[in-house]
């Protein structure tokens, strides 16, 4: 085997095992065919337009839409829904700064005036999404991240203030749109835009229900995950569909790293520990969190052992092309 | 043929239909229907049917082909090609004829469908149609371009 070959079969090994049993053979012969002996024997490097294309195609094959095992499926459905539900929350995290105006908004937090602008960029990528136009939702999601980005920069750079608040925000923004980047590729269809609008309506409808259960409390960070692991659990008891418990698991983890996050500064110092009601809610913000993360846990391991079960069932019966 | 819409249930559903053991409606339709994906003959896509009109060819074959047929505008990489294979071969335009091992290497030769050849010939006469009318106006105001 030359260096090139072993080359082309390193970077294959980034598809899945499946897609590999069937294909790697013909890849590698087309990779080789067509080389002359000189670049065969002493090249080794397969070339950025080949390492790109076979990411996408991994993307493709893992995260798969219509064709593929239904394990691969499940898992592709789970990463979409999880960029459609973390755009959705995104895009319902800045409606305050609509309601409320962006001026407000930007005075009441220390987030620079272009990193809130950057923010509402959510709102559109999720109607681009919606409308058919799953290009720009991406490059629009990515523009998100520039807020929290230079926000964590700045305070890395200025060695000052809490760059927690930051974090948790480039977390939810990112995590959503890399799903977004690598689940919705070019087999994918256009979402269906009435069922769709429910979902992210019903995440809108979290958002201001933790919003207003925050503010009676007087401590935002503190009634998220006792709301998120409460809906969570409704989900854990509801689901059996593979691909739903993975796009579920997928946001419940990213909110508790999130709420865990957000612990960080709420410990030093607890805001209003001199009163007990704040210490209590503080206790129940904690015990929230502690619930969302066990949910986030049981989600994922039943989502795993449910991808596994649909390997098992399929069994021997792997193969390229196959639409169910 | 498109395939029905897919679902992705490791449990049948029981009870209510409108339940979430069934998956939200919006899961049960959304990615998953081949049906509803974008036509399947796009310019790549179209120069692989091409390039198997007139006899089966494996995958560096197809490439070539394709390049060649195109006047060198579709220069497909090897992933592009598989994954254009994979969606043709899905939607059955076109299927697996052969093995051949050349120089201990495998070649995988792929021929087009009756229903392939049918959807080729139905693109080509769209693209033909297209032709003509553009064409036709062109002649028409021939004085002003010329």
């Amino acid at each position: 085997m030359t260096r090139l070959e072993t080359g082309y079969r390193r970077l294959l090994r980034l598809l899945p095992g499946w897609y590999r049993a069937e294909r790697e053979e013909e890849m590698t012969a087309d990779f080789l065919e067509g080389r002359d002996p000189e670049e065969l024997e002493h090249g080794a490097w397969p070339g950025w337009r080949e390492v790109i294309g076979t990411v996408g195609l991994a993307a493709r094959t893992r995260l798969a839409a219509g064709n593929g095992p239904a394990s691969a499926r499940a898992l592709g459905d789970g990463v979409r829904l999880f960029a459609l539900l973390g755009l959705a929350l995104n895009a319902a995290l800045t409606l305050p700064a609509l309601a409320w105006g962006l001026a407000m908004a930007v005075s009441s937090s220390a987030v620079p005036f272009s990193a809130g602008m950057a923010g509402l960029l959510a709102l559109p990528a999720l109607a681009a999404l919606l409308t058919g136009y799953p290009r720009l939702a991406k490059v629009l999601a990515f523009a998100t991240l520039i807020g929290p980005a230079s926000v964590v920069v700045e305070a890395l750079m200025m060695y000052d203030g809490p760059v927690s608040d930051a974090l948790t925000w480039l977390l939810l923004a990112a995590l959503p749109a890399l799903a977004l980047a690598a689940g919705y590729h070019a087999d994918v269809p256009r979402v269906p835009v009435r069922p769709a609008l429910i979902v992210s309506a019903g995440v809108v409808a979290m958002t201001v229900l933790s919003g207003a259960a925050g503010w009676v409390l007087g401590e935002p960070r503190i009634a998220d995950p006792v709301l998120y692991a409460l809906v969570g659990a409704f989900f854990l008891v509801r689901l059996r569909d593979a691909g739903l418990l993975v796009g579920v698991s997928l946001l419940a983890s990213v909110l508790a790293a999130r709420s865990a996050l957000w612990m960080v500064p709420v410990l030093d110092p607890v805001p209003g520990a001199e009163t007990v009601l704040a210490g209590g809610a503080w206790l129940t913000g904690v015990a929230g969190l502690a619930g969302l993360s066990v949910v986030a846990v049981v989600l994922a391991i039943r989502s795993a052992s449910a991808l596994r079960r649909l390997e098992r069932r399929e069994g021997a019966e792997g193969g390229v092309g196959r639409s169910s | 043929m498109r395939a029905e819409p897919v679902t992705v249930a490791i449990e049948p559903a029981a009870g209510n239909p409108r339940s979430f053991r069934r998956g939200l409606p919006m899961h049960q339709k959304l990615i998953y229907s081949p049906a509803m994906s974008r036509p399947v003959v796009n310019e790549q896509a179209f120069f692989v049917l091409t390039a198997l009109a007139d006899a089966p060819r494996y995958g560096y074959a197809i490439r070539q082909e394709a390049e060649a047929l195109s006047s060198g505008r579709v220069k497909l990489s090897v992933s592009s090609l598989y994954a254009v294979l994979d969606r043709l071969t899905a939607e059955e335009l076109i299927e697996r004829d052969r093995d051949e091992v050349a120089d201990g290497r495998l070649r995988r030769y792929y021929r087009i469908t009756s229903q392939g050849a049918q959807v080729l010939r139905a693109e080509a006469a769209r693209l033909a149609a297209n032709a003509r009318v553009a064409d036709q106006r062109l002649r028409q105001g021939k004085e002003r371009w010329a």
